[in-house]
């Protein structure tokens, strides 16, 4: 009895062995899934339904999702060679960053069409993933449209338009300041310094609050903290939806984007640029924006849209003429050095 | 007597194995990683102290450690005075009033940093509660600013730490023996000389515990001083992650980190000297 149980317990030893073994061998199958790192929330939810769900049907390749987006991870990730992620999801001074550091491969633009993207708006190590942009947005009963502050000039302007506001507390705001004073959009680069923190002299008494999360401006401007704010579009259409007296000035609006980047070293990267080329069809980037206000860098995306829904998008023609481009390369160089400069101005 | 020395000897032996487990826990997961970021701070590859001639150039970070230092012990030193005497009267009351009072102190811990730090902003905003109520009775004739200065960092830092203040001085309290402030009074000693010479000694290792906890918490604080806080109120923790998650200067963190941890050390041996623990407790046992 006893020596039978244990035979039967060798049999299912091994059995087990196998099944394990088994189970692994379908996780491996790498080929079959891509992981791609991204914001997650809502991003991810839309993502999943608009974008994964028909890859998956026509090509059977996977999608993880995993979040948030995290260059120290990304980092850390390619120094110790464990990559876990085959797209992710970057800012542009980190996509630079990472590409210098050669934590990313090239994107492969045979697989990748680019014709109809922006232009200038591809780069060689990230695909532009989504647009927004830093806007002005002002209390409508405070300011009514039509009679509000129409540039980040109009912005500095305290006796024309009084009232506390707010700015983002990162040296980014000096891009604004340069703006205020008079600078053109076009020789905004190299930034010119010291002419940047004599204009944020003059606006630092009237700024209550300089923000450090996107989602303050919007709460501040909902609590009538401030009147006046440099927020992030997204933010500001989501008050507006709730019924708080906002709007946006888009003119001169700072044009930003975030990148997907394939990760050098991913487990399936055929299947993440195959997973790229199929995301920037027209037809998806039109149903994407439906849900998120944050637009790829589709052109021929505007004839699946209703005019209403066009003007709500950073990239909607008109607004783009007048945008500002920050440059990605200034900032990985000097963000570092600014960023202790702005501390030092901040305590001044 | 021999044999008594001998049992309580092997009890130590014995409270030494037991520590065993935790030892080997805090070395793998604090001396070691502790021990990591301080090489992490010299070698960027090779051998190099420029992450610490940084700080030390200039005057920003300086001042940051400098402002952080002050929040945190005005936040402690408030949650102190604000905490003792509802320990006290923890310590007091029949069990039965303790319970309910005990769950209110805890109460606030289980609702979000962000929620009660939100809620602040909102008592204290230009149209809050307060400004509201204090200028519909004429008080103020304009709103007047509280939020977005260093007063409502204190303020808020205060409200979310007090119960880790609280709870460690009404342990302490609870064990202390009720009759020594009989035998006090009884020896002809009035109500404050038998606080000051009795109570207060016998519950200055609450003190410290509660000091130390608060202390040690609110210099690493983050989210309610960059929301409720001015420009100026830039804690260190704040440029600790700027450096890691943004700029990748992991070298440089660390070295603010490994100051920041002297900083605090010397801050509570200052304050264990001050509160003079090793004195009160050798006073309580003179032999």
């Amino acid at each position: 009895m006893k020596k039978k149980s244990g035979k039967l317990n060798r049999i299912a030893f091994i059995i087990g062995i196998f099944f394990i073994l088994g189970l692994s061998c379908l996780s491996e199958a790498t080929e079959k899934k891509i992981v791609w790192n991204s914001s997650g929330g809502i991003v991810e939810k839309v993502a999943q339904k608009v974008f994964a769900e028909p890859f998956e049907k026509e090509t059977g390749i996977k999608v993880i999702f995993t979040a948030p987006v995290n260059f120290a991870k990304l980092k850390a990730m390619s120094e110790s060679g464990n990559i876990e992620w085959d797209i992710t999801e970057l800012r542009p001074e980190d996509m630079i960053r990472g590409m210098q550091r050669k934590y990313l491969d090239p994107i492969d633009y045979a697989i990748v069409d680019q014709s109809d993207f922006l232009p200038g708006t591809a780069h060689s190590h990230g695909v532009p993933a989504a647009f927004y942009s830093c806007v002005i947005g002002y209390n409508t009963d405070k300011f009514p449209t039509g009679n509000h502050p129409k540039s980040w000039k109009d912005f500095w302007d305290a006796k024309r338009f009084p009232g506390p506001r707010s700015l983002p507390n990162y040296p980014w705001t000096l891009e604004i300041a340069l703006l205020a004073d008079g600078v053109p959009p076009e020789k905004l680069y190299p930034l010119d310094e010291k002419r940047a923190w004599a204009s944020l002299d003059k606006i630092k008494p009237h700024v209550s609050k300089w923000w450090t999360m996107p989602a303050e401006p919007a709460q501040l401007l909902t609590d009538k903290e401030v009147y006046l704010v440099a927020a992030y579009n997204g933010r500001i259409a989501g008050i507006q939806k709730e019924g708080v007296p906002v709007a946006i000035e888009w003119n001169q609006q700072i044009f930003l984007l975030a990148y997907n980047s394939v990760v050098k070293g991913a487990k399936n990267k055929d299947g993440a640029m195959k997973f790229l080329a199929f995301m920037y069809r027209p037809e998806l980037q039109a149903a994407w924006v439906k849900s998120i206000p944050y637009p790829g860098p589709s052109k021929s995306m505007f004839k699946y849209l209703t005019p209403e829904l066009a003007k709500t998008l950073p990239t909607y023609p008109e607004y783009y003429k007048t945008s500002v481009h920050r440059n990605p390369e200034y900032w990985a160089q000097h963000e570092e050095r600014l960023m202790k400069e702005w501390h030092a101005w901040m305590l001044k | 007597m021999g044999s008594e020395l001998v049992k309580v000897k092997s009890g130590i032996d014995l409270a030494a194995y037991l520590l065993l487990p935790i030892l080997m826990l805090l070395c793998v997961f604090m001396l070691f990683p502790v021990c990591r970021i301080f090489l992490m701070s010299f070698f960027d590859p090779g051998f190099t102290t420029h992450h610490y001639a940084e700080i030390f150039q200039g005057d920003v970070y300086l001042q940051v450690f400098l402002r952080t230092s002050i929040v945190a012990l005005l936040v402690s030193v408030c949650c102190l005075i604000l905490g003792y005497p509802v320990a006290y009267l923890l310590a007091d009351v029949p069990p039965k009033t303790a319970r309910i009072l005990l769950i209110l102190v805890i109460l606030p811990m289980w609702i979000g940093i962000l929620v009660r730090t939100y809620a602040w902003m909102v008592l204290l905003g230009r149209h809050g509660f307060l400004n509201k109520t204090l200028m519909y009775f004429d008080l103020i004739a304009e709103p007047i600013k509280v939020l977005f200065t260093s007063k409502a960092v204190v303020l808020a830092m205060v409200q979310i730490l007090l119960p880790l203040m609280i709870l460690p001085l009404y342990a302490n309290m609870k064990g202390i023996d009720r009759n020594l402030l009989k035998a006090s009074r009884i020896l002809g000693a009035g109500a404050w000389r038998t606080f000051f010479h009795v109570f207060l000694p016998l519950s200055s290792p609450g003190i410290m515990a509660g000091f130390t906890l608060v202390f040690i918490i609110s210099i690493g604080f983050f989210i309610t001083p960059a929301l409720v806080g001015g420009r100026k109120d830039i804690m260190i923790a704040m440029l600790i992650e700027s450096q890691i998650t943004r700029l990748l200067n992991w070298g440089f963190a660390a070295a603010l980190a490994l100051i920041l941890m002297i900083v605090t050390l010397l801050i509570l041996w200052g304050f264990n000297r001050f509160i003079g623990i090793d004195k009160l407790i050798s006073s309580m046992n003179p032999r």
